[in-house]
């Protein structure tokens, strides 16, 4: 199948006096798949909308294969159905007076494409989401799940070079959503086209991504893979945001530090080893550390630092692991453990974690 | 045509702005087009509204004011409608109301059936119901006048033939609208804005005054001024029932003054200026009202109410339903049907007064045969091109972002603040003189009816093309459709079922017009509901009735023929 | 006039060269003047010519009859003259005149004959160059004091005359109406009718009754609230339905119609007289279908056409042919007192006059 490559350059898009997308810049490589991540309100579906043609930018540049689509600068704007895009829509958009056969077959024959070759066209596509017996129903007829496979089919089967999707799974029941987060994944790299995800949930993004642009009111947070955004956020609110992070704040103990590592004394006198990833630290700095980074022990572990006395107040079972608010330096740290041996409210243990998983945050 | 991405972004780049596509011609022009309609009578209205010296002077001799400060003398005439026109708000806003609440907020049996019944006396028509009510409530000869003076009642009980008589049969046949739209207002309530209200502890009593009255309000209020400005307009009601009593208001002060020798036409266009005003004014009110708020919603989902129980009220309450329908469907037509076979009409039957030469008459009358006939073919193409004019509009308004769609939606319901006697008085001025000889035929009314019905048209269809997500067309453009493929393959068939709604609505609203069409007709453009009206005026009542319900008749057969052929489309539609 | 010219005449406005039009001896407009051949068709004389007129296949007649009046009288015409189609309009007098001469006005000519029940509206017309001089051969059966002066515009298919009626169950006898004077007796307040100030024969009762008993005659009668409508169809309706006690203006021929009926109505023939109108019928000038227009004048005003219009119980018009018969109620017009206006001029004056007045004695 095609693939091209995306090119987004100082993107604005209003919408009346409100801007929701102030000047973004990203490129998606020709078979990449990324994903635009964040709270609503971030401008990514908007973002994801003008790349598609839906939405008309106030200004920027828009490429996509290297020919301009969208450009204020000479004057172009390619019309959405003509830029070789497709879309899964959130709602899946499924057309409830065509079968299932019409619907996917819609792009082909918009091509004019011979109908032996969209007969067996749209019957490879439904089989690849298990849908090959379906295609005589009426559409109005069809499950959520069963419609979201619907769309997927509608989307790909005229070969587009990039396809766009706009939160295709929120309206899905949790468990749902997390087996079709694989057998999406699975499909991506089936067909190999170039994609561009939207979503606000972390997991989701984590899973099918080969990069995540994370987003907050309109620009752009952090750039990177899965394991960079997860475990080297850059800032307070990636860290909060993708996943969930103890925020640990002290001055800068250059006296201490060396290899490269970075070294704070909180308020309460404690000290933290961590890494600072490349960022300009100075003499105040503000680290993060995962909850599922921190080990909760009864006895004093054996590393050299980042060891803690602590105790634990509050014990929250949640299944696959069990959460701890532990009482520490005077403050309080949020500890995921995997469920083991569980330990009692007011006991005292010891916290430790590893200096590479202490990361300094921007500010 | 291989869509070659490379391709395509090739020629996407060639496409530079200052080139109009497609869509945004034809929607300028089909717009422009459909301005001009509604504009070209407004514009002659004004012209002979300002026409002093010489009346009969075409073009006018010289312009002033003289004919707007000389409608002091009619002073009364406005207070007539004024007056005729509040009440029936208040009555037609009472009963819309009152039944809104009782078919969506309680457990009366039968809701869903009532909901339904609650169409019919539009089909009735305003002047079906004036005819019969003014056979049921004449002071003297009325039914149940008569009725009550066999029980020994002194003088008459009711008389309709007085402003509070008008008002009545106004807001019977006219006021559906405000049901319509008030009970819009209660689905788009979301109930569990009542039930926090309840489960806080208020009852529910209290709960309806300090958070449903509230809530409910502004909607209410925004229909009632629509209600009253389209009562400013009414004409038949007032005719059948108002010349008899010497009681005039503007529509029919109008018709009177442009029907005599020598006729007034600038007085009586100033007077229609005048009227044209206040409703405009009225309209500018509605729209500021629905503007405001985030009451009222054309599109929005519908909410479905919680349903009270309202005990043992339910009886008392299903009585209000069926009290009603008989006053308004049963009694009418029963009352028509009865007198069309009498020979001279007599409240208490006799036995040699039945005849069924009434009918003989009126279908041996070329009049009614060829008025039939043209109000079924006119009735037929006003909602056929109507539906794709109409269509095309709303979508051009609410669903294409050219430039401007506002403006044209704002004069295309320019008609809605016009009475309709006073378009057609524009019209008649504006089309005799136009170089094409449509004057006096079929083609004059069916520009009329198209005209006058925008707003109908654009409001019921816009209804149904905004009930369809954005996303089903944006994922046809995705998929790589130009507009006109949209339009034709996922648009169009998904407003199908919306369609024949309004094709009905339009139909029906074409074959009862009569202030459009009374001063249009032809000699051989004759309609069937101002012929009708002739009849009243200068043939026996029993003969009127037997037209009447030929009328009816007729329709109902069409109408028949019609929903088999819909019904099949539909059903083709939705496979 | 050429063509040209005269269509820029009627465009321009009618009174300036209405007047010199009418200033204008016939010879002006005798275009149409020249005299043919008459012939007989079935048994009258027609100086139309009946191949072209069957050619032309179609009649637009505008009337002032009820509906049904109307019916019957084309109907007669059609089954006389099958090849020829007709098609109407119906309104009042007032109405009538103010549609045609609004269509004429715009350049519409599109009808054929006209029938007026007023004689003001009727030389108005001649005024304007609206009728077609032509010199019906049937003309001959006619006293002059019935033709148009100059003879050749219109002629006289009838005589209508009101008296007074009153519902006998709702009038008491020793109220009973017997001369003009009593319809204003003000035991008939909110209780009597009229026809409205669209009617001709409104207005011949207006001038007559105005020259007998004077200017103060009608303001009393203003006093009565009376009613006005539009046809003597809807005011003997209201009559025999009882929700009128009295009607002011009581054609014979509608009381005959519903007595028939069996209403319990009952007529008066005032001592004083009893106002009278012509009605009037001509050819239209410039007319689309012209020979056919002329058949159809010379067949009403033929002793054929007559008898539709004094047999037919809907009509029953009084025929003034020299040789009519009776009225099929067995009386003449001789047989009753008809008071007709005795200057035409000073009549046709006055109309503007009874217009204004009688629209605010009506309530407008």
């Amino acid at each position: 199948m095609a693939q091209a490559s995306i090119d987004v350059r100082d993107l604005v898009v209003r919408y009346g006096d409100v801007v929701a997308v102030r000047g973004v810049s990203f490129t998606v490589g020709a078979g990449e798949h990324v994903t635009l991540l964040g709270p609503s309100g971030c401008g990514k579906t908007t973002t994801l909308r003008a790349i598609a043609g839906l939405e008309r930018p106030a200004s920027g540049e828009i490429a996509i294969g290297g020919r301009p689509v969208f450009s204020s600068r000479p004057s172009v704007n390619v019309p959405a159905e003509r830029r070789g895009l497709s879309m899964v829509f959130q709602s899946y958009a499924i057309w409830p007076h065509m079968s299932v056969f019409d619907n996917v077959a819609y792009g082909l024959r918009v091509r004019k494409r011979p109908e032996a070759e969209v007969t067996s066209r749209v019957r490879e596509a439904l089989e690849l989401v298990q849908l090959g017996d379906l295609s005589a129903r009426s559409a109005s007829r069809l499950s959520g799940g069963q419609q979201q496979r619907v769309a997927l089919a509608r989307a790909f089967v005229f070969g587009p070079s990039v396809l766009l999707f706009d939160e295709p799974l929120s309206n899905l029941d949790a468990k749902l959503r997390a087996e079709m987060r694989v057998e999406l994944k699975e499909l991506q790299r089936r067909l190999d086209i170039t994609s561009v995800y939207v979503t606000h949930d972390l997991e989701e993004a984590l899973a099918i991504s080969d990069r995540i642009v994370v987003m907050r009111d309109g620009v752009i947070e952090q750039v990177g893979d899965p394991s960079e955004i997860y475990d080297r956020p850059r800032n307070t609110f990636v860290a909060d945001f993708v996943g969930s992070a103890n925020l640990i704040r002290g001055r800068r103990r250059t006296d201490l530090e060396r290899d490269g590592q970075v070294v704070i004394e909180t308020a309460g006198g404690s000290l933290v080893h961590g890494t600072a990833v490349g960022r300009p630290a100075g003499a105040e700095a503000l680290m993060a550390v995962r909850t599922v980074r921190l080990r909760l022990e009864r006895t004093r572990p054996a590393t050299p630092v980042n060891a803690w006395a602590a105790r634990i107040r509050r014990r929250v079972f949640q299944g696959d692991f069990t959460q701890y608010h532990v009482d520490w330096d005077g403050g309080r740290l949020i500890v995921r453990s995997a469920a083991g041996e569980p330990m009692a409210e007011g006991e005292e243990v010891f916290v430790s974690a590893d200096p590479r998983h202490c990361v300094v945050l921007e500010e | 045509m291989e869509l070659d991405h490379g391709a395509l972004t090739r020629r996407g780049v060639e496409l530079r702005e200052g080139w109009l596509p497609g869509p945004q011609l034809v929607s300028l022009v089909v717009g422009g087009a459909a301005a001009v309609l509604v504009l070209y009578p407004i514009a002659y209205l004004i012209q002979a509204s300002l026409s002093v010296g010489d009346p009969q002077a075409r073009p006018p001799e010289a312009y002033g004011l003289d004919n707007f400060t000389g409608l002091g003398r009619y002073a009364h005439i406005f207070g007539n409608t004024l007056q005729v026109a509040a009440v029936a708000t208040v009555l037609a806003v009472v009963v819309g109301f009152t039944m809104g609440w009782i078919l969506s907020r309680t457990n009366v049996p039968g809701r869903a059936a009532f909901e339904q019944l609650m169409a019919m006396p539009y089909y009735v028509t305003p002047l079906m119901g004036a005819l019969a009510w003014a056979l049921i409530g004449a002071p003297s000869s009325g039914f149940i006048n008569q009725a009550w003076q066999a029980l020994g009642g002194k003088s008459h009980l009711i008389d309709i033939n007085t402003a509070w008589g008008i008002a009545w049969v106004m807001a019977l046949f006219e006021g559906s609208v405000a049901f319509v739209m008030i009970g819009a207002v209660m689905k788009s309530m979301d109930p569990s804005l009542e039930e926090a209200s309840q489960v806080l502890g208020a009852g529910r009593l209290r709960t309806m005054l300090r958070i449903t009255l509230p809530l409910v309000l502004p909607g209410v209020l925004g229909a009632a001024v629509f209600v009253f400005a389209e009562m400013l307009g009414s004409f038949s009601a007032a005719l059948v029932l108002g010349l008899p009593s010497r009681f005039y208001v503007v529509t029919t002060a109008m018709y009177q003054l442009v029907s005599q020798y020598p006729p007034r036409f600038p007085t009586a266009a100033a007077m229609g200026v005048s009227l044209f005003a206040v409703m405009f004014a009225m309209v500018w009110i509605y729209r500021r009202i629905v503007r405001a708020g985030t009451y009222v919603t054309i599109t929005g989902k519908a909410f479905r109410p919680r349903v009270m129980d309202v005990g043992p009220l339910r009886w008392p309450l299903l009585a209000i339903c069926v009290g009603y329908l008989t006053v308004a469907v049963i009694l009418p037509v029963l009352t028509i049907v009865y007198v069309s076979f009498q020979r001279l009409t007599m409240a208490f039957p006799r036995a040699d007064n039945f005849t069924l030469d009434n009918y003989a008459t009126a279908l041996s009358l070329d009049a009614v045969r060829s008025a039939l006939g043209n109000s079924l073919v006119l009735g037929v193409a006003t909602a056929t091109i109507g539906i794709f004019l109409m269509g095309f509009l709303s979508w051009l308004i609410y669903r294409s972002r050219i430039p401007g769609a506002g403006a044209i939606e704002y004069v295309l319901m320019f008609p809605q603040a016009v009475p309709r006697l006073v378009f057609a008085f524009g019209m008649l001025w504006a089309w005799l003189v136009f170089p094409i000889p449509i004057y006096g035929t079929l083609w004059l009314l069916l520009i009329a009816y198209l005209t006058v019905f925008l707003p109908l048209g654009l409001r019921t269809i816009s209804g149904v093309i905004l009930q369809i997500d954005k996303s089903l067309e944006e994922s046809a453009q995705m998929c790589g459709a130009s507009w006109g493929h949209r339009l034709r393959t996922v648009t169009m068939p998904l407003l199908k079922p919306g369609l024949v709604a309004a094709w009905l609505l339009l139909f029906i609203a074409s074959v009862r017009e009569l202030g459009a069409s009374i001063l249009l007709m032809g000699p051989k453009a004759k309609v069937i509901t101002p012929a009708i009206v002739e009849s009243w005026f200068s043939t026996s009542s029993e003969l009127t009735a037997a037209m009447a319900l030929l009328q009816t008749l007729a329709v109902v057969v069409a109408l028949g023929v019609l929903f088999a052929v819909a019904r099949r489309a539909v059903q083709q539609g939705g496979e | 006039m050429t063509e040209r010219e005269f269509t820029a005449v009627t465009r321009r406005g009618f009174l300036k060269t209405g007047a010199l039009a009418a200033a204008a001896a016939a010879p002006v407009l005798s275009r149409a003047a020249r005299v043919s051949a008459a012939t007989r068709v079935h048994d009258f004389m027609t100086s139309a010519d009946l191949g072209k007129a069957e050619q032309e296949g179609e009649v637009v007649y505008y009337g002032h009859d009820g509906e049904a009046g109307i019916g019957v009288l084309l109907d007669a015409f059609k089954k006389d003259f099958p090849k020829i189609k007709t098609s109407y309009v119906r309104l009042q007098t007032g109405a009538l005149y103010a549609k045609i001469t609004a269509e004429r006005s715009a350049g519409r000519f599109g009808v054929d004959v006209l029938q007026l029940s007023d004689i003001s509206p009727a030389i108005d017309f001649q005024k304007k160059g609206g009728w077609e001089l032509y010199m019906s051969p049937e003309y001959a059966a006619y006293k002059p004091e019935y033709l148009s002066t100059p003879p050749g515009y219109f002629g006289v298919p009838g005589v209508g005359f009101s008296g007074i009626a009153y519902n006998r169950g709702k009038v008491k006898p020793e109220q009973a109406p017997k001369t003009w004077k009593d319809i204003n007796n003000p035991v008939f307040k909110d209780g009597v009718s009229a026809k409205l100030a669209t009617s001709g024969m409104q207005h011949a009762q207006w001038y007559i009754l105005r020259k007998m008993y004077g200017n103060d005659f009608w303001q009393e009668f203003a006093k009565q609230r009376p009613k006005g409508f539009d046809a003597r169809a809807q005011l003997f309706d209201r009559l025999s339905k009882g929700d009128d006690r009295m009607c002011a203006l009581a054609e014979y021929a509608g009381y005959t119609l519903f007595q028939e009926k069996g209403a319990d109505i009952e007529f008066v023939a005032p001592p004083e007289g009893m106002p009278a109108i012509a009605i009037y019928i001509g050819v239209v000038n410039k007319a689309p279908h012209p020979e056919a227009a002329k058949l159809f004048v010379d067949w009403a005003l033929s002793k054929r056409g007559q008898m539709v219009y004094q047999n037919q119980k809907i009509l029953l018009y009084g025929s003034v042919r020299s040789d009519a018969g009776p009225m099929p109620t067995g009386k003449r017009l001789s047989d009753f007192k008809l008071l007709f206006p005795t200057d035409w001029n000073d009549y046709v004056a006055s109309h503007p006059v009874f217009v204004k007045e009688w629209n605010s004695i009506m309530g407008l």
